[in-house]
């Protein structure tokens, strides 16, 4: 089975990667171009070439096999997680380490790796793929959802973003988009994807009460900001660069607390009309 | 910067957009916190930014509103655009179709933006002077076409990055002054009824945090 989806990616690839060089594929390739190098979570690996070329592969053949919403920024980082995964069976250290050395890896593997990489990634955007189609109504029916939620499980922190003028918007949008990736340190969001992988639509409906969990474990701060540009500004760049998987652990507990409470029992947020 | 940062006279929101990879994050980080970063991730969404700087004695906060450029985005960029008094256009000098690209985000401006909204061309990363692929003069000439203003500038070396906010954030304060003097001259302190997508902060409040920031 492994083996013929891997053969299936690689003839796939043998078929359709010559056409990002024609003028309709044009924006989508530039812009996978444009994004590859940019991305900075595994900035020394992402210096390889190699690496930065399986990345383009991957992206290309899953937009021109998804019409409907094609590339968006932000699905490279995606990415990343199964890489990352895949990749340290292969080697000693955490691929967190600087210094790993990649030009010892046989061709081989690396293929390995791409393809198994590529249906993953596959499989995890069908299931949000409305967040990335026009106008992304995935993304606004998740940050209208968090709004709700928020605004039952702490209203101080509700209404201190109402007061000032915060819009969910303004700062969900890429907590959506991203999964939060942007948010935490890979290994973090690799903690985090080991269980949206176990749970039914975690990637959708759960990661929905993990940002909510997110959003209110800095109730506090958000509250100690008194204007529009603090809340912002702290909401941007969250403090959570030492974030280890206890804290994980952390806002999983919360996260499903609250999906107990709401999922199962959706009158506790009753639709406003 | 000088003053508190949280004691200002007027609140501008100006937003940069442009082509993805033009350097409209550099840009904002070169003016708001004197950084340059080579390596960037792309801007998902919008983030956001502030710095004051001084025009006539007076304190001007800028809130600046950094977009993704990817066209996907525009739907949810456009609501953005909200409130702004200013935009800085950005295309790369060294990138044609970034240049090309100008109008359509113009067509942006004027179906979603204020009609009164400053804007000012801006030319990027003139410090790549070898690769230029689109000349100044033809840049100023469609600017001038638009009525746009114009500048060329460089987030890496720093050239004309503080003039470029300077003279815009100087361009709405003349407007919105004006308009003040005009509409209400007895108290320029108030918000103007006609200038709605201004904020004007009381002179007097110093938390700052009394202005109403949720325009229509």
């Amino acid at each position: 089975m492994l083996q013929r989806k891997r053969q299936e990616y690689f003839s796939l690839i043998e078929q359709y990667y010559e056409s990002r060089h024609e003028e309709q594929h044009q924006d989508t390739f530039r812009q996978i171009l444009k994004d590859v190098p940019r991305m900075t979570s595994l900035a020394h690996l992402f210096q390889e070439q190699r690496i930065q070329e399986i990345f383009e592969r991957i992206l290309y053949m899953w937009a021109i096999r998804h019409p409907a919403s094609g590339y968006v920024q932000g699905i490279n980082d995606l990415v990343t997680p199964f890489f990352v995964v895949f990749l340290s069976e292969y080697i000693e250290n955490d691929v967190e380490v600087e210094n790993i050395n990649l030009t010892e890896l046989p061709e081989e593997t690396l293929n390995i790796i791409e393809a198994d990489t590529f249906w993953c990634t596959s499989k995890l955007l069908d299931g949000i793929q409305d967040n990335y189609t026009f106008a992304q109504p995935g993304i606004q029916l998740k940050v209208l959802a968090l709004k709700e939620l928020v605004e039952r499980i702490d209203i101080p922190l509700h209404r201190h973003l109402e007061e000032q003028c915060v819009e969910y918007l303004q700062f969900a949008f890429r907590w959506m988009n991203n999964l939060l990736m942007r948010e935490i340190p890979l290994r973090c969001s690799i903690r985090l994807w080991d269980t949206f992988l176990s749970e039914p639509n975690g990637f959708a409906d759960f990661h929905l009460y993990v940002c909510a969990a997110f959003l209110t474990r800095f109730s506090k701060d958000l509250l100690r900001e008194k204007d529009f540009q603090g809340i912002l500004m702290f909401i941007q760049n969250l403090p959570t660069h030492h974030w280890q998987d206890p804290d994980i652990g952390e806002l999983l507990a919360e996260a499903f607390k609250l999906k107990f409470l709401f999922a199962d029992a959706p009158n506790h947020l009753p639709k406003k009309s | 910067m000088g003053t508190k940062d949280d004691e200002y006279d007027y609140l501008f929101k100006v937003v940069l957009i442009g082509d993805s990879g033009v350097g409209k994050s550099n840009l904002l980080s070169r003016f708001t916190r004197n950084e340059f970063n080579l390596e960037s991730k792309s801007t998902i969404g919008v983030e956001f930014a502030t710095r004051s700087i001084q025009v006539d004695g007076k304190t001007i906060k800028a809130q600046i509103w950094d977009t993704a450029g990817q066209e996907r985005y525009r739907a949810i960029t456009s609501a953005y655009y909200r409130g702004a008094v200013g935009a800085l256009l950005v295309y790369d000098i060294a990138k044609h179709l970034t240049y090309e690209n100008v109008e359509r985000w113009l067509k942006e401006l004027r179906d979603h933006a204020d009609n009164n909204i400053v804007i000012m061309l801006v030319g990027n990363k003139s410090d790549l002077r070898h690769l230029r692929a689109v000349p100044t003069d033809e840049a100023k000439t469609y600017a001038e076409k638009n009525t746009l203003s114009f500048i060329e500038t460089s987030a890496l070396d720093s050239t004309n990055v503080e003039t470029a906010f300077q003279n815009i954030l100087t361009e709405i304060y003349k407007i919105v002054s004006q308009k003040q003097i005009k509409d209400n001259p007895d108290d320029d302190n108030s918000p103007s009824n006609n200038v709605q997508t201004i904020t004007v902060a009381p002179t007097d409040n110093s938390s700052g945090n009394k202005k109403s920031c949720c325009n229509s």
